[in-house]
């Protein structure tokens, strides 16, 4: 594999709490361009590896590479600008602000007189992204017409009133990937989207996470299974105690010996 | 769907119309306010005969006003840091301290510009708010209020060993500065000087609060995980809210030198001014910077109300705002609590996910989910 197409390189990466080992030794890279797939059951390290990515935990062992730079141990607000984002498997929306500010505050740039372009820019970039990921359209027709992109940017959208604890839980996810989206990141690391999430509304993520494929960004996606990455993933990994179990085409680690043991072990679920 | 319809109803329960009213009804009462305070020192004496007749008294309560003034800058710089950043100050009497005794010496050393040397208080404050910040970016909660606590017992404990004899030596480490602190010896033009001076400040906290550095300083106060995720440097966040915040209470701190004449530590570094500060900015409600305003009126006027009841009345007098803050802000003071806990470790991701209310058809995919991953 050549580091020449591969976005992120994750070396060796290990990492226990106490006696546990979350993550040990684990290794891959993310290419650029591509629909990544994290697969393993439940507690198998795929929320503590996208914690060891983005910063929020140290790895005790191994590095991560980003664009060809080694991320590790950078503070978390340092690697998102850097370009990858994180959308979190528990939505975590900030409560007191309104849907917009929530997406707002990931427009905000760190240099205290830097070009964060004017509110009103800002205020339009914030429509736009609620509008593309769907926020605008969990309202009925007639009481959204402000997220026309159209406006003068004070528009009556619901997203500007309202607070996210009016969102159900397919908007709350929405919201969550809005955030990670509006930070404009190469690379986006969706934890578990699909969770909770009725069939229609897998296939409306699906679509979104396509598009924002077209647009050159890189995913990765995290699931329990294989069920809904299947028709939307490029390549997989299936993680299984913290290791690397197998990677491949979604047919090739669905025909691997060893993910069919650990199907057959019941430890992978199957659809 | 059943959420499209909670949505609707939502919409229609909260109409545009009303809250621009709303809108309209606070511009009025803040406007209306203002007037009253410019206006005050010619219609207090026709409200109260007796001051057109004894003229000192009117300048007793134009002194109660200015340091209603000060306090209001003490407490509308401790809501940024508190309200807005969520770092709860319990030392801000330090800043207020270190803006004082810069003033007091300046002016008598050098007897410069009193608005250069208020300037430099100010300063000096948020150099002072700087260096605490370095250390409190690694407390939360109620560690960090400690830190703030015991930076401004330890300044007015070093002042009184040091006992800067700069101008005539009065109580321990006081500095009298008078006649070399005195911005004026009219009572009025001292009230609206300081009328401007905390109309100055407020309109610059307002004005930065409802700026993107407002909105970082929310986020890094509600969730800093997230905030960091959301690519903000929440550590630098911080450290401005410190500074910005210490550099008002530098500013109350140095005008009330020019207010008063003397700098000293049974005053200014009093640490009953840090809880003044912090009770002002919550009885007028913790993050709105201009509630603070509102405090700090009824803060002094309470306190000169009660002046007969001599040394009594502060014990009425944080009794009397500990009883309003219980009936009436029972929110605002649950908000200081909840900034007082030590926060929660963050949500464990592996965790399942708090039950939420969804539509009928959500609950049951979710449900099929449970049931279908192996324990
Ligand atoms: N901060 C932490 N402290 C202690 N243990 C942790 C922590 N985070 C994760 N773990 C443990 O590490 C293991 C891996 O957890 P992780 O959340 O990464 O799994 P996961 O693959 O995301 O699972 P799920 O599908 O349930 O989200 C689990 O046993 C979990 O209990
Ligand atoms: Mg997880």
């Amino acid at each position: 594999m050549s580091a020449m197409n591969a976005l992120l390189q994750v070396q060796r990466l290990s990492k226990a709490f106490g006696g546990l080992q979350a993550v040990s030794d684990l290794s891959f890279d993310v290419h650029e361009g591509e629909i990544l797939g994290l697969i393993g059951p439940n507690g198998a390290g795929k929320t503590t590896l996208f914690n060891l990515i983005t910063g929020v935990h140290k790895p005790d062992r191994g590095r991560v590479i980003f664009q060809g730079q080694d991320i590790t141990g950078w503070p978390t607000y340092k690697i998102v600008n850097a370009g990858i984002a994180r959308a979190f498997q528990i939505p975590r929306p900030f409560r007191h602000k309104t849907i917009a500010a929530n997406v707002e505050i990931s427009l905000i740039p760190n240099g205290l007189f830097a070009r964060g372009g004017s509110r009103r820019a800002r205020a339009r970039r914030v429509r736009e992204i609620c509008r593309r990921v769907g926020l605008c359209a969990l309202w009925p027709e007639g009481a959204r017409r402000g997220c026309d992109l159209s406006g003068d940017g004070d528009g009556d959208c619901p997203c500007r009133r309202e607070l996210p604890d009016v969102l159900p839980q397919a908007g709350l996810r929405k919201l969550e990937i809005a955030k990670a989206v509006a930070t404009d990141p190469k690379l986006l690391l969706l934890d578990e989207p699909f969770a909770g999430l009725a069939p229609a509304e897998v296939e409306e993520l699906s679509a979104l996470i396509r598009e924002l494929r077209e647009e050159g960004r890189t995913l990765v996606v995290v699931d329990h299974n294989m069920r809904g990455l299947m028709r939307l993933v490029d390549r997989v990994i299936v993680i299984h105690f913290g290791q690397k179990l197998a990677e491949g085409t979604p047919d090739e680690v669905a025909r691997d010996p060893a993910v069919q043991e650990a199907y057959l072990a019941g430890t992978i679920e199957e659809e | 769907m059943s959420h499209r319809s909670r949505l609707r109803s939502r919409l229609r329960s909260r109409s545009r119309s009303r809250s621009r009213t709303a809108r309209l009804v606070k511009l009025g009462g803040a406007l209306l306010a203002l007037a009253l305070l410019l206006g005050l020192p010619y219609w207090l004496p026709l409200l109260v005969p007796a001051m057109q007749q004894n003229p000192f008294l009117l300048y007793k309560w134009l002194n109660v006003l200015v340091a209603a003034n000060v306090l209001a800058i003490l407490g509308m710089s401790w809501d940024l840091l508190g309200g807005y950043a969520g770092q709860i100050s319990f030392g801000h009497s330090l800043f207020l301290g270190l803006g004082a005794y810069t003033t007091a010496i300046l002016s008598v050393l050098y007897g410069w510009n009193p608005w250069l040397i208020i300037a430099l208080g100010g300063l000096v404050a948020a150099v002072g708010g700087l260096l605490v910040a370095a250390p409190a970016l690694r407390l939360h909660g109620p560690y960090l209020s400690l830190m703030t606590l015991v930076a401004a017992l330890a300044f007015d404990r070093l002042m009184r060993w040091l006992k800067p004899e700069v101008g005539i030596p009065g109580a321990e480490g006081a500095i009298l500065c008078v006649p070399h602190c005195v911005l004026t010896l009219d009572a009025v033009l001292k009230y609206y000087y300081s009328l401007g001076l905390m109309l100055l400040t407020a309109l610059l906290l307002w004005a930065l609060t409802r700026s993107r550095v407002g909105l970082a300083l929310e986020a890094v106060r509600d969730d800093e995980a997230a905030a960091q995720a959301a690519g903000l440097n929440a550590a630098k966040y911080k450290t401005l809210a410190f500074g910005v915040s210490s550099f008002f209470a530098g500013i109350a701190g140095a005008f009330y030198v020019y207010h008063i004449g003397s700098a000293a530590p049974a005053d200014v570094l009093n640490l009953q001014r840090s809880v003044e500060a912090i009770a002002v900015a919550v009885l007028g409600g913790m993050g709105t910077i201009f509630g603070a305003i509102g405090g700090a009126l009824f803060f002094k006027v309470f306190e000169e109300l009660l002046r007969p009841a001599g040394t009594l009345r502060f014990a009425l007098l944080f009794s009397l705002a500990l009883l309003i803050l219980l009936l009436v802000r029972s929110g605002a003071l649950g908000r200081l609590w909840a900034g007082l806990r030590p926060r929660p470790s963050p949500p464990r991701e592996g965790a399942e996910a708090p039950p939420t209310v969804a539509s009928a058809s959500e609950t049951e995919e979710a449900e099929v989910e449970v049931k279908a991953k192996p324990s």
